[in-house]
């Protein structure tokens, strides 16, 4: 079998891809010496492909991901709410709101910060005070091809134990760690509202 | 395996659609894929949770600024970017994968099924072990069908730098998994 230049290589790489054009395909396809690299080439390429296609969620997975992720997102818009200025501010306000992003301490008589933290009360219910609940729904009607599906289900309340929000998961996986990323949030809003940190960026 | 989106003419009904609303449809369509790629990238299913998670709260920011009826392209290249930076940041520790490839699936096409556990294992911490950028351009490459100029787009580099890239990864996977080769393996000039 014939040696291959780093640069045919390359070309067949290129045609494996997709780069070549059809004249260029169709001259390559046609040296003899490329045939056995190209049947190589392609061979573990679909190896490849085929392993990182198993690296993909399965679509339960990819649900519980999405509906954790979506449901963040209100308070990811809460914290940036609370953290800029609002578009229309004149260039007064705006400065104030940034002493106020640098300034967490000065910046509690402002009503957003309060607002903000309440919000935060709300999750320090639920984390501190273990009002959420993985709980059994009753059961849901049965199909003729499905399994009874358990929800499990997150209830937020406010600081006074009102139900604010119910996240609903189809597994206690996805509800913990659903958890587990509200209490993080939480943790950064205590460590915000008692002036261990401040707010230079909304990350979260 | 979740599908591929293909790509199209925007649908004339999304021009109805709230940009909120049109944000949750590319997350609900697109996160499967997502994962899948963060996951080829930084190597574990929490990492890779934690990527697509980031990249889609950085989107929901800006979300105003993006046409989210082809969202495709934008979504994937802050996938790609996030898997990088976190990759880039120092690693505080290594931690193995708990969650282990799914078995193959017949969705997963034939070839899939036939793959011995053992050659899946190998295949993928040869891919690990490729340098970030190598892999990213390979998972774009053949994972994604990118194209060399969507690719050097999405990495930020020239598309000269996307072949090299391809290149050199080709030949240390194929270094690296040349047992795996078989009989009819051909001699290059390495």
């Amino acid at each position: 079998m014939q040696h291959l230049t780093d640069q045919d290589q390359q070309r067949v790489e290129a045609l494996l891809d997709g780069q070549l054009t059809g004249d260029d395909a169709q001259a390559l396809r046609q040296r003899a010496e490329i045939k056995p690299y190209l049947d190589h080439a392609e061979a573990q390429r679909e190896l490849r492909v085929a392993v990182l296609s198993m690296a993909e969620p399965t679509p339960a997975q990819s649900d519980g991901f999405v509906q954790r992720t979506l449901a963040l997102l209100p308070m990811r818009a809460m914290l940036t709410t609370s953290a800029r200025p609002s578009a229309g501010a004149d260039s007064q306000s705006r400065r104030a709101t940034g002493t106020q992003r640098f300034s967490i301490a000065q910046a509690l008589r402002s009503q957003w910060v309060r607002w903000s933290l309440a919000a935060a009360a709300c999750v320090v219910c639920f984390v501190s005070g273990h009002q959420w609940r993985a709980s059994e729904a009753g059961p849901l009607p049965r199909s003729t091809d499905t399994l009874v599906q358990t929800i499990y289900q997150v209830s937020l309340t406010d600081d006074r134990g009102n139900v604010t929000a119910v996240q609903r998961f189809t597994s206690p996986d996805d509800a913990q760690k659903f958890a587990h990323d509200v209490e993080r949030w939480q943790h950064v809003q205590q460590e915000v509202g008692e002036g261990r940190a401040m707010v230079v960026a909304a990350q979260f | 395996m979740n599908e591929r989106p293909a790509a199209r003419e925007p649908d004339p009904s999304l021009d109805a659609m709230s940009t909120d609303a049109l944000f949750e449809r590319a997350v609900r369509m697109h996160s499967g894929r997502l994962l899948g790629i963060a996951r080829s990238i930084v190597g574990t299913r929490a990492a890779a949770e934690d990527v697509v998670q980031q990249a889609i709260v950085n989107l929901f920011e800006h979300r105003a600024r993006y046409d989210w009826r082809e969202p495709g392209g934008l979504m994937r290249r802050s996938v790609v970017n996030e898997a990088l930076r976190l990759l880039r940041s120092p690693r505080m520790s290594v931690v193995a994968d708990d969650h282990p490839e799914r078995p193959p699936t017949s969705d997963d096409g034939p070839a899939a099924g036939m793959i011995e556990r053992e050659t899946v294992q190998r295949v993928r911490q040869a891919i690990s072990a490729l340098p970030d950028h190598f892999r990213s351009a390979l998972v774009l490459c053949e994972y994604e069908d990118m194209s060399y100029v969507q690719i050097a787009e999405v990495l930020g580099c020239s598309i000269p730098q996307v072949k090299t890239w391809l290149h050199r990864g080709r030949k240390q996977l194929a270094e690296r998994l040349k047992d795996l080769a078989g009989p009819s393996r051909p001699e290059t000039d390495r």
